[in-house]
Parts: C-alpha cells; structure tokens; sequence
C-alpha cells in the first residue's frame, strides 16, 4: 500500500469508527487524543486496525497516547515498525 | 495491628528485607523490583531529601511522580519520617499545564505543603508555565542517586493523619480525605480477613495510585501484609490492556481490583494474539468496585476468559470510598454476589427494590455484606432510617471513617454527622446483602473516574461563544462500555454557532485538557432550549430526561 492509500484509510477508519465528532474534518495533523475528539480507551481499537490493515506489530512500549495522537504520528509509528513479527 | 502504618513495613525489612514488596513493570514487560530493603532505604533516603527542602514532620508533602519504584519509595519514605504524602496525577501530555500548576499551587497552599517530590520531566513541564510554585522546594528523585542514610525514627502517632487522598473537588480545588494511621490500620486489619488473604497471595494492578483503589488495596495493604504486587502503569494498560493478562500467567497473580469497565474492557478488547498460552488460573478474585457494577460485565468477562480458567465465583463486588479509607462491603468466595431482578417501575415510581422475574425487569448486583465493625444505614433525606429493600442514601460507620476533609469544615460538616458518613450514594439492604443502585446528586462517574458536572459546566461555560451559565454536564449510562459517557448541553450566544466546528472543538479541547476526559457528546444549543425550573434554575435531571427523549440515538461511535 502507497503511503498516500494509507493515509486514506486510517482518515478513513478515524472518521467512521473512533472521533467524537463526525462533522469535523480530519487531516493528518488533527489532534487526536489532545483535543478531546478520542478518547484514549478507544485508542486500542485504532491499533487494531492499523496492526491488521497494515501487517505491522506495534510494540507495547511504542503504543502510547501521545505517540498516538495525530494521525501522522500514527503513521509514523507503522513505518517505524514494518518488517517486524510478533 | 496497632500503631502506624510505617511500623510493619519496617518489621519486614528487619526479618526478610528482600522480599520482594512490588514489582513494577515497563510497557515491554521487563520489571523493576521494590524490595522492602529497597522500599525502606531508598525512602530514608528520600525522607532525609524531604526534611532537607525544609518538610517539617507533620507537614504535609506532595508527591507527583509516575508509575516507577520511587513512587513508593516516596509514599513510604514520607510516612517514615513524620511526614503526611498526598499523591495527585502525574500531568499527562493531554492536560494543559498551566491549569495542572495552578490548581497544583492552590492545593499546596491549602495544606500548607512545603514540599513537591517529582522527577524533572514533570518539574519541567510545570516550570514553563509561569504559575508560581515558588512557595515548594523541590526534590527531583531521578536526580538523587541512591545512597545510605540512616533510618529515621517513626515520629508521627496513631491518630495523627497518615496521608491525604484527593478527590476530585466541587470548588475547583481538590478535597484532601484525610486519613489517620488508626483509620488505615483498622482498615487493613478487618478488609485482610474478609478477604482470606493467603501468605501465596500476589496482587496484580494497573490502577494509579492517587485514588483508593491503587492506594489502598495495591500499595498499603500489600506492604503491611507482605502480599507481592505486579503494577503495571495505566497509561499502558489503557492501550495494551493484555499486558496485565500476561502478567498474571507469568507472576501467578490471584488478586486484582478493577472498575466495572475495565471489565468489559478486557472482555471486549484483548485479542487471542495477545494472549496465547496464558492461564488466568491462578486467579481467585477479580474485585469489582468504584463504579456502579453490572451483573452483564461479569456474564460477559466470564465467557471471555473461561477456557482460561476465570470462574463466576472468581468475581467480586465491593463497595468503597475514599472516606471509609476504602472498602466499606465485600463479597467472598463462598457464591459469586447475589444479583436480583427487580421491577422496574416499583423501583422508579415508589423507591423500592421488589423481586421480580417477568415484566420490565432491571438487574441490581450485591456489592457483598458490610466489613467487620463496619455499619451500614439506609436514611431518607431527613436522615431517618428506612425498611429494608426500600431505596435511600447509604450512611456509614465505622472505624476507618475519615477525620474530615482538610480544611474545609463545611465540605466536612455536608457529610459526616454524629460519626456517620453519608455518602451520597443510593442502595438497598436485602438480608444483609447491600445493593448499590444509584446516586444521589449528579456525579458523573467515567471509567472509574469521578466527575463534579459543575466543574465541567463551568469549564465550557468559559469558552468564548457558550452562554455562561447555561451548560448541563451528565453521566449517561452506557451498558456497552460498563460505564459512563460524558454527555454536554450547552447554550450558545449566538444562533449561527449552533453548527460551528470551531466552537466545538474548543469546547471539547477546554474539558479534555482540564479534566483528561473526552466528551462523548457535546450538543450546541440555541439559547433557551435548556429547561429551567420553577425556582429559575438549571437542573440536571428535566435536561437529562429532554435529551434522551430528543437527541440522543441508540447507537454510539467510538466502540
């Protein structure tokens, strides 16, 4: 998957599945967790997703609220960990 | 057990100083023990620092550090040299720093503290802020590498107060229940037995310790006892709730405490991947408490995790508050508690609990029988005592009981009465069994978190575009989640914004970086769609009744 197609998809997921507010437009720069637009109980449904949509283990240590809250930092923790198995 | 609470953690130290007291775990599963050699030199050591910054005993101390072996070295450590800890929330990256330093620097004058102990990332994160905590001398712990000193005298008395627990606070600032070593002592000599505690006992925990719960059950009665804890820090447990799973398999765990959601939690969102030939086997109670429990989350926990051994009988109810020290009732492992079908319209209509299994029936779960020396009313609002199975606020005695909220007489005088303390919260007494059903005022309680609705209202009501005055906060059941959502009713000045994105977000943004919450619904309303009451006033219950009936939809997003 092109990075472009993933950025798609995770806004995709985001918008549908986990913000509070499903009018509000999402870039990759929108505050996820710090906003108060996801709560972080929900984060672990995003790590799902990206773990099975993308074919990545995120580890535990790397999976926090902050690295997590904004979908470029998302993003950027799967390209950080491509290529590893659980 | 008589004395003070530093008193058995040194006899510990004295007879088998490495045994392990609790082992902290990181997020990738490696740990760092806290022995009681560890506990109880490293906190001479931090006590010394204390007395040093100018902390006289008696004085009161404020701890902000995270989930790490010197979090309870400093709690000890304080408690060692006469001093009384208070333990507040680390400020996560979410909340706005400057609010956390101003409110931190209200609370410290309150109680007169001369003392914060923290590490230098939390001091720098407050530093930048501008907000004077000059008043605090500071102790950096990751800046006081280890060295011996010698083990202070314990200095403070029986009825002297042991720590300060706050809860969060209706004026803005934080209650301080202030505790005596007497009141934590009795607490821990009668919930021991109600519990069976076993000399194999190991507890596991990802609760914080700057509630009760984490406090009292996970760090204060383990170390008197001796029970082993695994803590895991909840900021990690929230993303990787499997990790507590795994813990348990790996350290043989048999005890844990948890809120209702996080039963439905574990239920719903740890996936077999995480948790492959891991056996919860060894445990012999999950505890339910500080939220209101529901029989469907144990039912759902327990078809989760059955093929890994976890049992009905394995789940527990306990009901407890900050006030009592902790917990006031406990079911045991004698029968899972006892869940009773109610009727529901006799239940809202008349405030009685009346058994019934066909018709509009709602579930009420037993939160177990009273401790021992532990006495339970139920009173109406003039506080005279009802009949059994008939609903009204549940008052307490016993000798656990808190001295009071510090400083604050009238907050103090509002609850506790003639030795009793009226909690606020409703229930039932069936054959010695207490059902808790309810609260009395409008406290919003998400995922074990308390919530004043005033202090989230007058939060939005200061967002530039909100009509000030005119917000309603409430708690709405959600029985998906096991717990709360936060729902917002606010009022805006002008029509047009009734659509602005803009305003909603810093409407959300102004809560989730006060309170660490996130709104679950926020609705913008005209001016005048809240409904007042003959008196003029906005009450909660009329709008939380219209916003059901008119805006709330059955399906929610986020799950």
């Amino acid at each position: 998957m092109t990075e472009d197609a993933r950025s798609a998809t995770l806004l995709e997921f985001l918008h549908r599945e986990v913000v509070k507010d499903r009018r509000r437009p999402l870039d990759l720069d929108t505050a996820l967790v710090s906003s108060g637009l996801v709560d972080s109980m929900s984060l672990i449904n995003v790590l799902a997703f990206v773990e099975d949509s993308f074919g990545v283990v995120i580890p535990d240590e790397a999976a926090t609220a902050e690295s997590m809250n904004t979908p470029r930092s998302i993003l950027a923790l799967v390209r950080a960990f491509e290529g590893r198995s659980r | 057990m008589a004395g003070t609470l530093p008193e058995p953690v040194l006899r510990h130290y004295r007879r088998d100083p490495d045994r392990v007291y609790v082992r902290c775990l990181d997020a990738d599963g490696s740990g760092e023990e806290v022995t009681y050699r560890r506990l109880v030199e490293r906190g001479a050591q931090l006590s010394a620092a204390m007395e040093g910054a100018g902390g006289a005993p008696g004085g009161f101390v404020v701890v902000l550090l995270p989930h790490s072996p010197d979090l309870y070295c400093a709690l000890f450590g304080a408690m060692l040299g006469g001093h009384v800890p208070a333990l507040l929330p680390v400020p996560s990256f979410k909340l706005d720093p400057a609010y956390q330093a101003a409110e931190l620097d209200a609370l410290a004058r309150h109680i007169a503290a001369a003392v914060l102990v923290t590490d230098a990332q939390t001091a720098g994160r407050l530093d930048g802020t501008g907000v004077g905590l000059s008043h605090l001398r500071v102790v950096l712990c990751d800046r006081l590498p280890a060295a011996a000193v010698p083990i202070p005298e314990t200095r403070a008395s029986e009825d002297d107060v042991a720590l300060l627990q706050h809860s969060s606070g209706s004026t803005g600032l934080k209650k301080g229940v202030a505790l005596t070593h007497r009141a934590v002592m009795r607490q821990i000599e009668t919930y021991a037995p109600t519990l069976g505690l076993r000399p194999d006992d190991h507890i596991a925990s990802w609760l914080p310790l700057y509630h009760d719960m984490g406090l009292i059950a996970c760090a204060i009665l383990p170390a008197l006892l001796g029970v082993p804890v695994t803590a895991l820090s909840p900021f990690h447990w929230v993303t990787r709730p499997a990790a507590l799973l795994r813990a348990v398999d790996r350290h043989r765990c048999t005890l844990a405490w948890m809120p209702n959601f996080a039963f439905e939690f574990l239920a719903a969102r740890v996936r077999d991947s995480q948790i492959e030939g891991v056996s919860l086997a060894s445990m012999r109670a999950w505890i339910n408490c500080s939220e209101p429990t529901l029989a469907e989350s144990h039912r759902r926990f327990v078809r989760r995790y059955a093929s890994r051994g976890v049992r009905p009988e394995h789940l527990w109810t306990c009901y407890a508050a900050a006030e009592a020290t902790f917990a006031m009732t406990q079911s045991s492992d004698r029968a899972p508690p006892r869940v009773e079908g109610l009727d529901r319209e006799a239940f809202i209509g008349n405030g009685v609990a009346v058994p019934a299994d066909a018709g509009a029936v709602m579930e009420a779960m037993s939160a177990g029988v009273p401790l021992e020396g532990t006495r339970i009313r139920i009173v109406d609002g003039e506080g005279q005592d009802l009949p059994g199975r008939r609903i009204g606020e549940i008052a307490v005695q016993s000798e656990s009981l808190f001295s009071g909220y510090f400083r604050r007489p009238e907050s103090t005088a509002a609850v506790l009465r003639d030795g009793w303390y009226y909690s606020g919260d409703l229930g039932y007494l069936s054959d010695g069994h207490l059902f808790v059903t309810g609260r009395k005022n409008d406290l919003i309680i998400v995922a074990g978190r308390n919530y004043y609705p005033q202090d989230i209202e007058r939060a939005v009501g200061e967002v530039r575009g909100v009509h000030e005055g005119r917000v309603v906060a409430l708690g709405v059941d959600d029985p998906a989640l096991g717990t709360q959502r936060l729902v917002v009713l606010a009022e805006v000045d002008d029509p047009a914004l009734v659509d602005d994105l803009d305003l909603a977000s810093r409407v959300r943004e102004s809560v989730a970086a006060r309170f660490d919450c996130a709104i679950d619904d926020l609705r913008l309303l005209p001016h005048m769609w809240l409904l007042k009451t003959s008196s003029g006033k906005i009450a909660r219950a009329p709008n939380r009744q219209r916003y059901l009936r008119e805006l709330a939809t059955p399906v929610t997003n986020g799950d």
